[in-house]
């Protein structure tokens, strides 16, 4: 209970900065600022989700676009309403063509369902280690595409799914990044966090010290399938159309690129990352239209922003490998700072033998 | 208190350990010597189940934990700190500590015997909010070491304590084992280091190519130049 009322306290600071984004972008912008201001928060929820696993096992995850498609979907089949469902879906598979479900049954069981794959998936993956497990999650990024597009009954195949009530707005998204934030949080500080980082650190002396690692990545890579999931329902339940290609390697990329900028060892570096990626892909997609900025006609650049994206991941692994947080919290940053100026004060403290 | 009888560890074909027969009671410090490859390090990993014993037994207080897991194995209170120290680099000395605790379910009892580990190694009390990469070799054993101590452990098997560190601290080490033997506890000392080993040992074990080709007292083991020219190669005595 300790660790839930600090992890409460350490929660505040990122979100106030949420907040305060959510409160500047509903006052002062624009329809299309609110709707790249939502989309910044799904991002945000699937960036923290995807920390969970990447950040405390070390084991990179190119497969958890597809849990954000799971939850969509599950959301979008329980939800639309049976009229539409009638014509989108009309032979589905365990006669889901005649169920329908209010909104919070359908986001829990889609929460549940999107579990209950990560889980048995996770039985798998997480027996791999290194790049075995790296290239385990790409082939199931790549399976549940397949199925996506190949089971057409159930989920219309690579035509979108629309019709879905559109019952999120800002604030959900909102509410959806703090509490992934800090079930991150509370995660990373929890015995088990601490237990599967030193596992990542060493895993040998890991396992020495009895740390069952198999099972705490497991419970990692469930809970934060869990949370990314999340995103999809704040993706489906907005924009009300999803198609196969939303959960495909343009989002895994997107958030891999968020992720490994602000730096996966911390939840504040994925949502720093998160930040500076989404006003940068903002400003490369002015840029690729060609506007005039400051007297100066600037060409039509098609694609600049994938290649931003690109550009910002080899940028970083050159660079600054562990990103721009290498790791930090910011609540550890200012520790650091505060305790630095303290010693600058007592510069007599002992130097030790070495 | 640990008896293995006959115990082998295979990496595919090669044989690393062949029919180790092998003996600790209860309060002894024993050191187990011998070159470089002569299996040391398979033999105490294969002991708390890192590495998969190929065949054999070993018991532990007289129940046999050769298929047991590596957390059951440390939960019975048999700890190995690795070779070459391996602390969490990027963890905190705190949270090494919280993490030699990882099978305990005792918390009150963990804390008190924290602050007992703190007062025992207080360099690391000095330094327990930073990143252990930022520690001198010598500190980073002494973390290793207060790390297994707080898995609460009633055998402690060390796996070269004193490699590369600077004499100073090798003797400081040592000392710190002889006091914690005073407390009751067990150890087995995997030395390349023979003659140091060997003056705060009971007994001894001499590996050599995967098999015991010596056991006998730490004593008569160091007082004879001819078995440790025989054992241990020239020079060591």
């Amino acid at each position: 209970m300790d660790l839930v009322r600090q992890t409460l306290l350490r929660t505040l600071i990122p979100a106030a900065i949420l907040v305060a984004i959510a409160i500047l972008v509903m006052r002062y912008g624009q329809p299309y600022q609110i709707r790249v201001g939502y989309v910044f928060f799904i991002n945000l929820t699937m960036v923290v989700g995807l920390q969970i696993f990447m950040g405390n096992s070390g084991t990179a995850s190119f497969g958890h676009a597809a849990f954000s498609g799971i939850a969509a979907y599950t959301v979008a089949i329980l939800m639309t309403p049976l009229m539409l469902k009638r014509t989108l879906i009309p032979d589905a598979p365990f006669n889901l063509d005649q169920v329908v479900l209010g909104p919070i049954p359908s986001i829990i069981l889609a929460l549940l369902v999107t579990g209950v794959v990560a889980y048995v998936v996770g039985l798998a993956i997480s027996r791999l280690k290194g790049v075995g497990a790296e290239i385990g999650t790409l082939a199931f990024l790549v399976i549940v595409h397949v199925v996506f597009t190949n089971w057409i009954e159930l989920f219309r195949g690579p035509r979108a799914f629309y019709g879905i009530p559109i019952i999120s707005n800002l604030w959900w998204g909102l509410g959806a990044s703090i509490i992934a934030v800090f079930v991150a949080k509370l995660f990373r500080d929890s015995k088990y966090g601490v237990q599967l980082r030193a596992s990542s650190d060493n895993m040998l002396a890991a396992k020495a010290m009895g740390v069952p690692v198999d099972r705490l990545r497991l419970i990692a890579w469930t809970l934060s399938g869990i949370v990314v999931g999340a995103g999809g329902v704040l993706l489906a339940t907005n924009l009300g159309t999803i198609a196969p290609t939303s959960f495909y390697f343009n989002q895994t990329f997107l958030m891999m690129a968020m992720l490994l900028l602000g730096g996966m060892r911390s939840v504040s570096g994925a949502v720093c990352g998160t930040i500076v990626i989404a006003l940068g892909s903002e400003i490369t997609r002015t840029l690729e239209s060609g506007p005039v900025l400051l007297g100066i006609d600037f060409p039509e650049m098609f694609g600049l922003t994938g290649f931003f994206l690109g550009a910002v991941i080899v940028l970083v692994m050159a660079f600054r490998r562990e990103g721009i947080l290498a790791g930090e919290e910011f609540e550890d940053i200012w520790d650091d700072m505060t305790r630095r100026l303290r010693r600058d004060k007592a510069p007599a403290a002992a130097l030790d033998e070495r | 208190m640990l008896s293995l009888s006959d115990v082998s560890v295979n990496y595919g074909v090669i044989q690393a350990v062949r029919g180790v027969s092998l003996n600790v009671e209860e309060g002894e410090i024993v050191a187990l010597l011998g070159p470089n490859g002569a299996g040391k390090t398979s033999l105490v990993s294969s002991v708390v189940g890192i590495v998969p014993v190929s065949g054999g037994r070993v018991t532990f207080k007289g129940e046999d934990i050769t298929r047991v897991p590596v957390e059951g194995i440390v939960a019975r209170g048999l700890t190995l700190t690795p070779e070459g120290r391996r602390v969490f680099a990027g963890l905190s000395v705190a949270e090494n500590l919280r993490l030699g605790a990882a099978t305990r379910k005792d918390p009150v009892a963990t804390e008190r015997d924290l602050n007992t580990y703190l007062d025992m190694f207080p360099i690391l009390k000095e330094r327990y909010h930073q990143t252990a990469s930022t520690l001198s070799g010598g500190e980073q054993q002494m973390l290793a070491i207060a790390r297994a101590l707080m898995s609460a452990p009633t055998m402690l098997m060390l796996d070269e304590p004193s490699l590369g560190l600077a004499p100073r601290i090798v003797d400081r080490i040592f000392e710190l084992m002889l006091e914690m033997k005073k407390s009751g506890l067990t150890m087995l000392v995997v030395e390349q280091n023979a003659s140091e080993a060997l003056a705060f040992s009971d007994r001894a074990y001499v590996l050599a190519s995967g098999s015991v080709v010596y056991e006998g007292a730490a004593k008569d083991l160091a007082a004879s130049d001819q078995l440790m020219e025989a054992y241990l190669g020239t020079g060591v005595a």
